[in-house]
């Protein structure tokens, strides 16, 4: 094994020692230093985030025999991960305060973000396998972390086994493909899948998009979402929603891109995924009284947007850089959201609509970044989900998938309406007596709301180093 | 020089973010101060418009905003926007001077209408359709929450309305704006670049459908039948400085889309489209006149003459697309709609304003239960009858000219749609002057006691003040200005036709 594979996958391989023993030190934490593990976690990110750095500017490379990129595309993932993680750790912090399980969070944080890094970089079946469960594993005790919360057991329990079903379903999708091409190599899959069965291909393909889309909360794979959003504590729905989902989109990405290189059908197949998923996940949007809930199916329509660029990555240039830069803002803007709804849940002890009510009067500050948060979600200019919706359309309508880009507009157009009932609660309705400033002063949740809402507004108003830098990390690793 | 005028309201709203609370006449003061510099700035652009009418685009600036996109922040001004731009600055101006002494969150209410001049200053400048689009969009947000924070008992589904028809309208427009991006190579928003090449002049099946998502965007904002419903509703339940902005800018970036975009950059589909189009314009002049006449509420009444109002917009820009920009009607149609965008502004943005005096004086705003107005507050109506007059296109005053105007082009260009259009003018002069006859004249009537109450808002108890110096200085300038442009309609309407004349030529392709 040479020794520059070792190093290019140091930030990993020191990721796992660290949430290894981070899981190891966190019962001898408990109590007063409970806070141990945190801080531990937000070392092991930034020295993680300094392992990348030879990475920045190397040429696209496979490594470890072909199975594990090393591109831009990848390094930004990686990037994007420690980000997430960073800003969830801040927010967990005091948000299991004297929780039982409050020490164990940001160990499994760190081993589920590991698993979404190496997954957005596997290229090949078995370890894309292994880095989707290894992602799932940590995060089934992520939502489950609140013990004695039936909301989050069950939140759990839909999880795991909705998890491990599609998983297995996955599993004989890459089966098959194995059996139709005799690799395991994505690659080398795409020269080979040319000649084989159409019907076979596409069941395969349908099958393994099935334990993607489960990450993704493609539709109809999404149900488990909501649910799950719902009943985890906000800060581990936020993670839910950006970690994971993203890594199994590149990897959605990688394997379109590479293995079903060849096969005709599949643009069409994910443009209908897309159109599906955006418009259910708004429809159903509408009417939530839960906010994370709300915001889960606003996440399901975010993804829907997502899977428009994925439709077209093969047919126009623009796609993976308007991937890309909806991802950066999509961390930014969506992340922090649940922060805020973090925020208000341990202020008034649940996450209702009502619990919103006149924030813009008790908590300004907080209820500006809100509404600035869900401003861009809803794609309104000049905020960062506007610019990314922008390329999105445009990557879309110059692929040829003009219908889908009508429809996208539509839905953008109905989202309005669900991000407006919170930003109204916030602004034209009375607080209930006696509520007081939910941002206390120590909140350090306070402060991923705060660089999220800086970085929408930023990436939004001045987009051009953010489009440049998406442009350059569009680079897949190619054998 | 532009992006100064466009950007220094958003510095002084940032800037009174941060004030402490207490100081809320320095709030008002830097509010009023920044305004003032935006007006005396767009007051420049037009004197340098009627100077040099031919001179094309004024003060150009270009920055590179998004060039992987192919789009760049490109701004000028010329005779046909430097009009808007100025009527904008005028009517925040004296929007801040109106509420001088509200005390309802004060520096929130600064805050949005100083981002709102910002997002309507940008409209009127920018020469890129995704920034154009961008900025079109900003002036939604503020508007949203002043209707739904300052607003009366149902403002908040009125802002919810406002928001969801214009946001469903402007996606539409979006669409069209990437459409003809994607008409041109190398892929472009620079709109003289999209203008000049032309791109569907040739392909009417997709010149037609980018149109029509066009005119689904700037419909909603003029507004035409039957995308209008969102606008009584918003107009009735925004507060007065709401309303003025509402009626007398937001409005105008309907009309102003049309013929800055639309019309230049798809003169073909938009003259195969011009009968319907222009049908849909008479039925908006004829119905908004007939509704209007209808409503016994005076805010709702002037709310519904805008959709007449704007219907004449629409209909001087059909006679373009009818006859070509370059014919003389399509020449004279345009700068009609112009001027009536301007015309429009003054007289509805007073109109909006004196239906506030009326209600914090009164109370109320029923048509029905006030009389007298003329031997109880004479300067107030006389101000308001000359408004009135303006309104039903009294010849002298502005609305005459540019209603002139528009029936000028239509006639030459699409005959019957101008003879139809006139059943419009018909219905609003009787209604205009049954309200002067009902309200104005008689002995004064006052309101219930109940209804006195509510009317003392603004700390008086006596219905029957007339104008306070600061609400003269509120109404006068709006008149002065219909009476000039009525009297002396000729450097104006020659800088707006140096704009058309020009606008006419840059369609390099034809």
């Amino acid at each position: 094994m040479p020794r520059e594979d070792i190093l290019g996958i140091a930030p990993e391989l020191w990721l796992l020692i660290a949430s290894m023993a981070l899981l190891v030190a966190a019962p001898f934490t408990r109590g007063r230093r409970e806070d141990a593990t945190t801080w531990g976690a937000i070392a092991s990110l930034i020295v993680a985030l300094v392992l990348t750095a030879p990475q920045f500017g190397a040429p696209p490379q496979r490594i470890f025999g072909d199975t594990y990129a090393l591109d831009p595309l990848a390094l930004f993932v990686k990037l994007f991960i420690i980000g997430a993680a960073l800003l969830v750790l801040l927010a967990t912090r005091d948000r299991f305060r004297g929780a039982t399980h409050a020490v164990t969070v940001p160990p499994l944080i760190l081993m589920s973000s590991l698993g979404a890094m190496a997954l957005a970089a596997s290229v090949d079946l078995v370890l894309i396998a292994l880095f989707l469960q290894v992602t799932a594993v940590a995060s089934y005790g992520l939502v489950g972390a609140y013990k004695r919360d039936p909301a989050a057991q069950e939140a759990t329990l839909k999880y795991f086994l909705f998890a491990g079903a599609t998983g297995a379903v996955m599993l004989y999708g890459m089966a098959l493909l194995y059996g139709l091409t005799g690799t395991l190599d994505t690659a080398a899959m795409a020269e080979r899948l040319r000649g084989a069965d159409g019907a076979a291909v596409l069941v395969a393909g349908a099958l393994i998009f099935t334990g993607f889309g489960f990450k993704i909360t493609a539709v109809p794979l999404h149900w488990w979402a909501p649910d799950a959003y719902e009943g985890a504590t906000a800060p581990i729905s936020g993670f839910l929603s950006v970690v994971p989902k993203v890594a199994a989109l590149t990897v959605l990405v990688r394997t379109l891109f590479t293995a079903f290189a060849a096969v005709p059908e599949w643009p069409l197949l994910l443009a209908l995924a897309a159109a599906l998923t955006m418009t259910l996940g708004n429809l159903f949007a509408l009417r939530q009284r839960s906010v994370k809930r709300l915001l889960g199916y606003s996440t399901i329509a975010q993804a829907g947007y997502l899977l428009i660029a994925v439709a077209v990555i093969r047919i126009d240039a623009l796609a993976i850089p308007a991937f890309v830069f909806y991802l950066l803002a999509y961390l930014a803007m969506n992340l922090p959201a649940f922060l805020v709804v973090s925020l208000v849940e341990r202020a008034t002890g649940d996450d209702h609509i009502e619990r919103f009510n006149g924030l813009g009067t008790t908590s300004p500050r907080l209820a500006a970044a809100m509404t600035i948060l869900l401003l861009s979600l809803a794609g309104i200019p000049p905020l960062a989900g506007f610019v990314g919706k922008v390329a999105l359309f445009i990557a879309a309508m110059s692929g040829g998938f003009t219908w889908l880009v009508v429809i996208a507009a539509i839905n953008t157009a109905i989202s309005i309406y669900y991000y407006l009932r919170v930003i109204a609660a916030m602004y034209f309705e009375r607080p209930a007596d006696g509520t007081a400033d939910v941002l206390p002063q120590s909140a350090s949740s306070a402060i991923g709301v705060l660089v999220g809402t800086a970085a929408t507004l930023v990436i939004g108003i001045f987009p051009l180093a953010f489009f440049t830098f998406s442009i350059a990390s569009a680079a897949i690793a190619a054998p | 020089m532009i992006s100064f005028a466009i950007f220094l309201p958003l510095a002084a709203g940032l800037l009174i973010l941060v004030l402490p609370a207490r100081r809320a006449t320095l709030m008002r003061g830097v509010a009023l101060g920044a305004a003032l510099v935006t007006l005396g700035i767009s007051a420049l652009f037009v004197a340098d418009a009627i100077r040099a009418p031919l001179a094309g685009l004024q003060y150009t600036e270009r920055l590179d905003w998004l060039p992987p996109l192919g789009s760049s922040y490109a701004v000028g001004v010329d005779g046909l926007s430097a009009p808007l731009m100025a009527l904008t600055a005028l009517l925040t101006t004296l929007v801040f001077i109106y509420s001088w002494r509200m005390t309802v969150h004060v520096r929130a209410w600064l805050f949005l209408f100083l981002v709102l001049e910002t997002g309507l200053l940008g409209v009127f400048a920018i020469q890129d359709l995704l920034l154009f689009y961008l900025f079109f969009e900003v002036s939604l947000v503020p508007m949203y929450f002043i209707i739904g924070v300052w607003g009366d008992v149902s403002a908040k589904q009125a802002a919810l309305k406002f928001f969801l028809y214009t946001r469903a309208g402007s996606l539409a427009m979006l669409l069209g704006f990437l459409g003809l991006y994607l008409g041109v190579t190398p892929h472009t928003f620079d709109l003289a670049t999209i203008v000049a090449a032309q791109p569907y002049a040739k392909d009417a099946l997709a010149g037609g459908l980018i149109l029509l998502a066009l005119l689904l965007g700037f419909g909603v904002k003029l507004p035409i039948v039957p995308l209008h419903s969102w606008l009584p509703a918003a107009h009735v339940e925004a507060p007065t400085g709401g309303s003025v902005l509402l009626a007398g800018v937001l409005l105008k970036l309907g009309g102003y889309g049309l013929i800055r975009i639309a019309l230049p950059a798809l003169p073909g589909a938009f003259g195969a489209w011009a009968w319907p189009i222009g049908i849909v314009a008479v039925v908006s002049i004829v119905y908004g006149a007939a509704v209007a006449f209808a409503q016994s509420d005076l805010k709702r009444m002037i709310a519904f003459t805008s959709v007449n109002h704007m219907g004449y917009v629409l209909l001087g820009i059909v006679a373009a697309a009818a006859a070509g920009i370059a014919s003389a009607p399509g020449r004279i149609g345009l700068t009609g709609a112009t001027l009536q965008m301007v015309s429009h502004g003054l007289i509805t943005g007073g109109l909006f304003f004196a239906v506030g005096m009326l209600q914090d004086r009164a109370g109320i705003r029923i048509i029905a239960r006030i009389a007298g107005l003329w031997s109880a507050v004479p300067a107030y109506a006389t101000l308001v009858a000359i408004l009135f007059l303006g309104s039903l296109g009294l010849p002298a005053l502005s609305g005459f000219v540019s209603e002139f105007q528009v029936f000028a082009g239509a006639l030459g260009s699409v005959p019957p749609l101008a003879a139809v259009g006139l059943v419009g003018v018909g219905i609003t002069t009787a209604m205009f002057l049954v309200v002067l006859q009902r309200m104005f004249a008689g002995t004064p009537r006052l309101p219930e006691e109940g209804a006195l109450a509510a009317g003392t808002a603004h700390g008086r108890n006596l219905p029957w003040v007339d104008l306070g110096p600061r609400e003269l200085l509120v109404l006068v300038p709006l008149v002065g200005l219909v009476i000039l442009i009525g009297v002396l309609p000729g450097p104006l309407t020659s800088a707006i036709d140096g704009a058309m004349t020009l606008l006419a030529g840059s369609q390099a392709g034809r």
